[in-house]
Formats: C-alpha cells, structure tokens, sequence
C-alpha cells in the first residue's frame, strides 16, 4: 500500500488502520491459538464420524456375540468389547451421535428461550425485568442435575424429554448472559445516537444490539455444549436419557461401571470420548472469547509476534 | 433578531434514584437541570459552557427529547416537543440532530462507516433506492472531508477526527434545521480539534444550521459561539453575546471560570489575576438553597443562601443570575 | 549553572509490533535543573507519555525497548536493576498519572497509601507516618486533613483525589516529580487550584518538575522551559518566552495557531493543521513533520533534519529559517 506517498490534500487523511474485516480478525486469532485450533479439529472429527458412523463402524452396534465378552483391546476390536461381546469402538462412534444431537438440541432450546428472555429484561427493565430475572434465578437456584431429574420425573424418561430437561436448566444462564450484556450496549452512545435520529425500539434491537450480544452469546454457546454433553451422560447414567439397547457415552459408562475389574476399557473408552469432546468444546469457547474481544485480540496477536 | 427556532422555559430534569429489589422505591433525586432557560434563533450558535456535572449534557438531551424532561417547556419552531406523539418524534428527529462527544462511543462497532451514515436516511425513508442511498453517503462523506472510498470501512479502522467526521455526517444526512454538539472536540488531539471547528462553521455557513455548542472549554465555546450561556450546578448563572463577553463576564462564577481558562500566551499568565475558587461544586443530590453558588463566592451575602436569583436582564440580552445586580 | 537534577540522553524506545519495531522516541536528550519546571509537549502518539515511563522502568521490556541514558543525580535509571530503580521510585522520582481514580487503591484509606512509602522508604513509625500523612495532606490544601486521613478514596472528588496524589508524591520530599497529564481530566477552576498548588510547592521544596501535556495554556503558566515533541523525535526545545515569542519551528507555529484564544471581536477562522499525527510504525524517511507542515520543501521528506542552536540554549529540528515562512 502506498500509504504516505498518495496523500491527498482535500481529505482528511486516509484510515489508520488495514482494512481486515472482523471475521477475517477473527479467524486469524482463533489460528494463532494452538488449543482452539486443536478442539475445532477434534471437534470437526467427531462431527465426521457422527455423520458416517455407520460407515466406519467395523461391527453393528447391537452385535451380540456372547464368545467375544469382554474382550481387551485387539487388533480386531480396537476398544474392546462389553459383557454382550458388542463392539466398543463401534458403540463409542455411533454414541457420538445422541451427544452431540443432545448437546446440539439441548443448547438450541436454551438459546431460543433464553435469549430473549435476556433481551426483553435487558431492554425494557422495569417491571418486566425484575420479574423474568426472578424467575431465572430461581431455576437457577437448584442444582442443575436436580432440576433436570425434577423435569424428567414430570415428563418421563427418553432422550427427547432429556434434551428438554437439560435445555431449560440452561436457559437462566443465556438469559442472564444476554440480559447483561444488553444493559452494557443498551447504555453505549452508539444506542443513544441511533435514538437520536429516530430509530425505533425494533430497530435498535435487531441493528445495533443484537448483533454486539452475539460475540458473548456464541462463546456461552461453546461452553454450554460441554456442559450438556455432559449433563446427558449424567442423565444416561442414571438411566434417564437415552434407553438401552441404543449406544449412549453416558449409558455405556453406567454399564461398564459394574465389570470395572474385569473389563476396565468398557468404562475408559466412553469416559475418554466424553473427556476430550468436552475440552474440545472448551477449547474452542475459550479461544472464540478471546478472538471475539477486540482488545483481547490485539495482545494475543503481539505475542504472536514475540 | 432572526427568529426563535428553539425556545426552552424552565427546563427541569430529575433522576429519581431507586432503592433496589422489587417494589422500587424513589429514595432521593439528583437535580440534573432545575429551571433552564433559553432561547436560540434561527442560524445562530449558542454555547453551553460548564464544568463537569453542571447539566449541561442534560440539557442538550432534554431538548431533544433524548431524556425525559421533569418539568418545564420546549418549543422548537413553534412546536412544543413535550405533547409530540411517537410519529411527530420521529419527525423532529429528522430536523433535529446531535453530535456527540465520543467519536469512539458513538458509532456502532459492527457497521461500516458507510451502514451508519446511511442509516437515518433509512429509518426516515428519504432514498428509498439504494443506489440514491449510497450516492448520498458519498456526497455526505466528500462534505465531511472523507474519501467515499471508505465507506465500507469499519470505525476502527479510523481516528479520533476522522470518526468525528463520520459522526457529523451522520447527524447531517438528514438535511437538519438544528444541531446539539455535545462536546464534539473533547476527545481529540490539539491540532485536530480546529479541523472540526473548521468543518462544523463551513458547514453552518453552507446549510444555514443553527448549533447548541456544549463543551467546557471555554475558548472553543467563545470562538465558535454567537451568544455563550454559563451553567452551574443545574442553573444559567449568565447569557452574554460576543461584545457582551469581550467587555466582561459579570457573574462571580463566570468570572472566575473565565479567569482559570488557561491562555497560550507566558506574558499573559504571569501577570493576569487568577480568581481561584474555595472548596468543590455542591452535590446535585443536594443543592445550597439560594443561589446555588454562593458556598464558594467570594461575594455572597446573607440574601444568597436565602433567596434564589432569577436571570435578569442588564441590557441588550446580557443576563445574569445574580443579586449583586439587582 | 548547577549540575542538572536530571540528564536525558539520546532516549530511544522501541516497540515490537505486527509490522516490525516501532520507533516511538527516537533520540530524545534534555536536562532537567533545580527547581526547574521542563514542559514536555505534544500530541497523542508523540511518545511524550512513554519516555517518561521509560525513565523509571515502568514500560514492560518486551515488547518495549529503552536504549540511551538518563542520569538522575550522577546515577543512570536505565540501566539500574530492579531493586535500585524501585528505590528511587516514589522515593526520589515521583509521578502523577492523568487518572488519579485507578491510581488509588479503592479498598485502602488514604491514610494507608499515604504513609506506606513513609515506613517503606524512610523507615517510619506507625505514629510518625500518620503525623506526616496529615501534615502532607494539608500541605496539598485539603481542608480538615485530620478528618479526612481516615477516608477512603471514593470519598474523595477528582480534585481532592489529584491533591491527594500529589501528597503521596511529595511525600518522601523528592528531588523530581514526574505529571503525565496530571490536570487533564480536572475541570479548569479545579486546574487552576491544582497548578497554584504544584508552583508553591516547588517554591518551598526547590522541586524540578517535568510537565507533560497537550495543553499550551497550562504550558505558559507552569514552565520555566518547553520540549516540543512529535512523532517520537524533538521539534524544538527553548525556555518559555522563546518558543511561544518566536515560533521558530513550524510544527510550534502551527499548534500555537491552531488553538483558539479567548476574547477579540469577531472570530478569524482557525489555522488548522492538515492531515493526522503520524504512526509510529510508518514515520516518513525524512522529519515526522513534513508531509503536515505548510513550509516543507523537497528535502524535508527525505532527509530528517538534525537539531542545531539558533540561540544559546534554543535548540530546532528544521531545515528552514523562520524567514522562509510565507503565509
């Protein structure tokens, strides 16, 4: 760029800065952060075996081969098998599927009630805010695994009923996220300035005050996802979530806490999967809060330099 | 005299201050403006000049409606601003702007440059077609002393002044009759702030704008100003035009406001006479009863902390708040 | 006259960044005397604020590089260790930031903060330390400072909290006080109150000041001497009168032209200077000054010039004389 050199005198300088949107920003500091980089990878792979899991799956999930129990890993079961001689590694690949769905789901109802429950008490306070706000605190009030056990005695065990269940524990904490971050905006000049040239309630909302709660809502977002993935094994565990025989992290964990002696990689395996999805999407949350702060980025990206 | 374009009567703004928790009890009021007066005619600039927490941002809000006023009138061309429904608001707003006082607060972070000019233009329907649209984003830009090449840029891709550019092409877009600046140079370096002094005079000069010029520094107020009004604590303390001002302030406190303004020039400050001032302002929570001013004038008598003066006329539109003019 | 209180010499300071080390003092030499107020002067990126942490270490070294010396009574502060500088820090050196809130510790009294460095630098006792706290805090001007020592700072207005600062700066008796924009953010009555204040002390103290800000009115009510930096290098450095009188350097001429003046009939219109203060990254090849100066000519792009003495103690970083000036 011939920066200096071109100077035109009728206008006031040129800008001070590169042009580099704020996604390219963005990505260029989540590349920078060797853990983010490493969960976005982890995650990605556990995406693809989701989605062709049947495909890569050596043995059908529900395999019954009662010879092969217990087996320790092999060259032909690379996991192990479990007290039915079915194939781990296949039941881990395919489980990936109901945590990811739950976590996916769970999240996504969270995230539509929450989100604008944060909104409109943010926005409107009052009355409105002092009320929505109680009651998010008392659902937040109880443990989380109670209130989900609570939902689930009302509506019954079964996969569906648990990603409600874990969705709505999760609701206060988007709505309390949204609705702080909307007051910080709400007060912000740039609000007050678009109030000035008319800009009506709606407008204000949708232009200038969603799109700047989006940053701490997508990182709440990463982080929640581990959260629920975990909060389904919990469910699984118990026996809430997901019903046998259909493979599920949790479930499988359950199962295989009874022959722990004998066949110890029947709990290992499912455990390690749940491990190291969950700080991948830690990994991922983390790094996306500091690509998304701007001052953040700017001292990621000189130590980058050294 | 011109026309009154704007004309304020015993403005008053309150911040009521809640207790917390449900049922929110009002425990105490901060008396941001009580009881401003004042009228701007059309073309003129009026400077607004005080220091921290007079009310003087207050007021330029109130004016526009940007905060709900307590108490008190507004009148712009002839309308009174409190009784305008939702719809009429909206309509003054398009004759009425403001430029604000941050220029990296005051424009949204996630719209370019170009998105945010371009915005009043949307909400008040003026261009419907976008290419109209953007062809007046350029022509807003070259008025303001940008390149239109940049208006897909982002604000912090730009400096102090140049945003401050931005922000004023903003508040002009609509083509406005009035514009409140509320500190529109503080936040920027020296030798930037007189390229937008510059810029806001050749633009009143070419679109006949009438300015409200809020700011505490004084001299800017004064070179920029027709008339400068002085506020202290929620009240005028005095109004004096440019030859008003040149022959001497006559409210203590504007005096000795006047006499701490530090001047560009060593002969000057070693031998003028400094009126320094005792103590700190007053909480607005509580204000003196009286004149507002007299727990540090040097002048104050018995009938001050009693008796409130009224803005009272000396002459040729000169007022003062005072009872040492009575 | 006397040995300088402080001798800066060819000050550099650099710092690492995405496009390559930035030069943001480059150079810098002045001295400081006895009971002497040195304003440094400049705009915002002109590294008026970063040489003066340089001096006391208080840049972190990376990303920040500090070359040159600066002699403080015979001694260099740049190359002391961290033991030595700290000594000085607060002790012999003190400083007064623009922001005398975040300055403060919030959950400590005045008191507190006022008679640490008492017991940490001069060996105090609990009894003395408070004894000097209130002295110190009246010396300032605060009004009933034996109420007062016990309060924290919140219950303090920006004013008094700048006074306060000011105590704790004075308060182990140093031989040089260091203001980074210490009024700026004070209204201008309380300005006044606070400059008053700082030229009775150094009266009674024989206190050498370095006065650094954007603001040319506060310079000529405080300043025995001027430094006018830009863009990290020196433009111009005379004794008060000189600079504002002559307006030898383009860069002076044009700031003091610039701002507006109180008084006088109708208003002239300003003298604004064009374009933007540099970036340190992208300094021109030749003097920082040139591609906003009205005067420059071809070599002043290309070629930075060097300072040379018009005068006896005027020192000027321009290839043109003030006779080449047509406006």
């Amino acid at each position: 760029m011939t920066a200096t050199s071109s100077r035109d005198d009728h206008y006031a300088g040129e800008p001070i800065a590169e042009h580099r949107s704020r996604l390219r920003a963005t990505v260029d500091t989540i590349l920078l952060n060797r853990l983010a980089v490493t969960g976005l990878i982890i995650l990605l792979l556990l995406v693809i075996a989701a989605a062709i899991g049947p495909l890569v799956a050596p043995y059908g999930i529900n395999e019954i081969s009662i010879p092969d129990r217990l087996q320790g890993p092999s060259a032909s079961h690379w996991f192990g098998t479990d007290d039915l001689g079915r194939d781990l590694f296949s039941r881990v690949i395919i489980g990936s599927r109901v945590s990811l769905m739950v976590g996916f789901i769970a999240v996504g109802i969270a995230l539509l009630i929450g989100v604008p429950i944060g909104l409109a008490s943010g926005f409107y306070g009052g009355a409105v805010d002092s009320w929505l706000m109680r009651l998010m605190d008392i659902l937040f009030a109880l443990p989380a695994i109670l209130l989900a056990i609570a939902v689930l005695a009302v509506l019954g065990p079964g996969i569906g009923n648990a990603m409600i269940a874990i969705g709505i524990v999760y609701t206060p904490i988007f709505a309390r996220i949204t609705r702080g971050s909307v007051l910080t905006i709400k007060e912000s000049v740039f609000v007050s300035a678009a109030r000035s040239l008319g800009a009506t309630d709606i407008r204000i909302l949708r232009t200038h005050i969603l799109p700047n709660v989006v940053a701490p809502i997508t990182v709440q977002t990463s982080l929640s996802l581990a959260f629920a993935i975990l909060a389904e094994a919990a469910l699984s565990f118990l026996g809430l979530g997901v019903q046998p025989p259909d493979p599920a992290w949790g479930r499988m964990l359950a199962e295989g806490r009874g022959f722990f002696e004998q066949a110890p990689w029947m709990a290992i395996f499912p455990g390690l999967a749940i491990v190291i999805t969950v700080m991948a999407f830690n990994f991922v949350g983390d790094g996306l809060r500091d690509a998304l702060d701007p001052q953040q980025r700017s001292v990621i990206e000189s130590r980058g330099q050294g | 005299m011109t026309e009154t374009l704007l004309d304020v009567r015993d403005l008053r703004v309150h911040f009521p201050i809640y207790s917390t928790g449900i049922r929110r009890k009002e425990v105490a009021r901060v008396q941001a403006v009580d009881g401003v007066s004042l009228s701007i005619g059309a073309g003129e600039t009026v400077g607004l000049v005080g220091e921290s927490g007079c009310g003087k941002t207050t007021t330029g809000l109130a004016i526009l409606r940007l905060v709900e006023p307590t108490d008190g009138s507004v009148s712009f061309d002839g309308d009174e601003v409190g009784n305008l429904s939702k719809g009429e608001l909206r309509k003054l707003r398009k004759r009425a702007a403001m430029i604000f006082q941050d220029p990296f607060a005051s424009l949204d972070p996630r719209m370019s440059i170009g998105d945010s000019i371009s915005e009043p233009l949307l909400i008040h329907k003026l261009f419907p077609d976008r290419n109209d649209r953007i062809d007046r984003t350029c022509q807003l830009l070259e008025k303001v002393g940008l390149s239109p090449n940049y208006r897909d840029r982002f604000p912090h891709e730009f400096s102090g002044g140049q945003r401050q550019r931005v922000g004023i092409a903003r508040a002009l877009a609509t083509e406005p009759d009035f514009v409140v600046c509320d500190e529109p140079i503080a936040a920027l370096d020296v030798s930037i702030q007189a390229q937008v002094m510059n810029l806001l005079e050749d633009l009143q000069d070419e679109l006949g704008l009438t300015y409200l010029f809020i700011a505490h520094d004084l001299s800017a107020v004064q070179h920029l100003s027709d008339r400068v009004a002085v506020m202290y604590l929620g009240r005028i303390a005095e109004v004096a035009d440019r030859s008003q001002f040149s022959a001497g302030l006559k409210h203590p406190y504007a005096e000795s406001l006047l006499s701490a303004v530090p001047i560009p020039d060593p002969h000057l400050e070693r031998t003028r006479e400094r009126i320094l001032l005792e103590g700190d302002v007053a909480s607005p929570l509580d204000p003196p009863p009286g004149c507002r001013f007299h727990t540090r004038c040097p002048y104050a008598t018995e009938r001050c902390s009693n008796e409130e003066p009224s803005l009272r006329d000396l002459g040729g539109g000169h007022q003062v708040a005072c009872h040492l003019y009575d | 006259m006397s040995d300088p209180v402080l001798s800066v010499n060819e000050l550099t300071v650099s710092f690492g960044t995405r496009r390559g080390r930035a030069k943001v003092v480059n150079n810098f030499s002045y001295d400081v005397g006895e009971a002497e107020t040195l304003a440094i002067v400049g705009e915002s990126g002109s590294g008026k604020s970063v040489s003066s942490l340089a001096l006391l270490q208080l840049l972190p070294t990376p990303p920040a590089r500090v070359e040159g010396r600066a002699l403080f009574r015979g001694a260099d502060l740049i190359s002391m260790t961290k033991s030595e500088i700290r000594g000085v820090r607060g002790n012999r050196v003190a400083m007064i930031f623009q922001d005398p809130m975040t300055s403060l510790n919030p959950v400590r009294t005045i008191g507190f903060q006022l008679m640490e460095p008492l017991k940490i630098h001069m060996g105090m006792s609990d009894t003395a330390a408070r004894a000097r706290a209130i002295e110190l805090l009246d010396t300032v001007g605060i009004p009933s400072p034996g109420g007062r020592v016990d309060d924290y700072p919140h219950q303090f207005s920006g004013g008094m909290r700048q006074r306060v600062m000011i105590a704790m700066g004075i308060s182990c008796s140093p031989d040089l006080l260091i203001a980074d924009e210490a009024t700026t953010a004070l209204d201008v009555t309380t300005q006044a109150q606070i400059l008053d204040e700082i030229r009775r002390l150094q009266e009674e103290m024989g206190l050498a000041v370095i006065w650094i800000t954007h603001d040319l009115g506060v310079v000529a009510g405080i300043a025995d001497r001027v430094v006018v930096l830009y863009g990290g290098s020196m433009m111009e450095e005379s004794v008060i009168d000189q600079i504002f009188d002559e307006r030898r350097h383009p860069y002076t001429r044009a700031l003091l032209e610039s701002v507006p003046v109180s008084g006088g009939d109708r208003p002239h219109r300003l003298k604004a200077i064009q374009g933007l203060p540099p970036d340190p990254t992208r300094l021109p090849p030749g003097c920082p000054f040139a591609p906003r100066c009205r005067h420059a000519v071809e070599r002043c792009s290309n070629d930075a010039p060097r300072l040379r003495a018009p005068a006896e103690g005027h020192r000027v970083a321009c290839h043109l004389d003030p006779a080449d000036f047509h406006d």
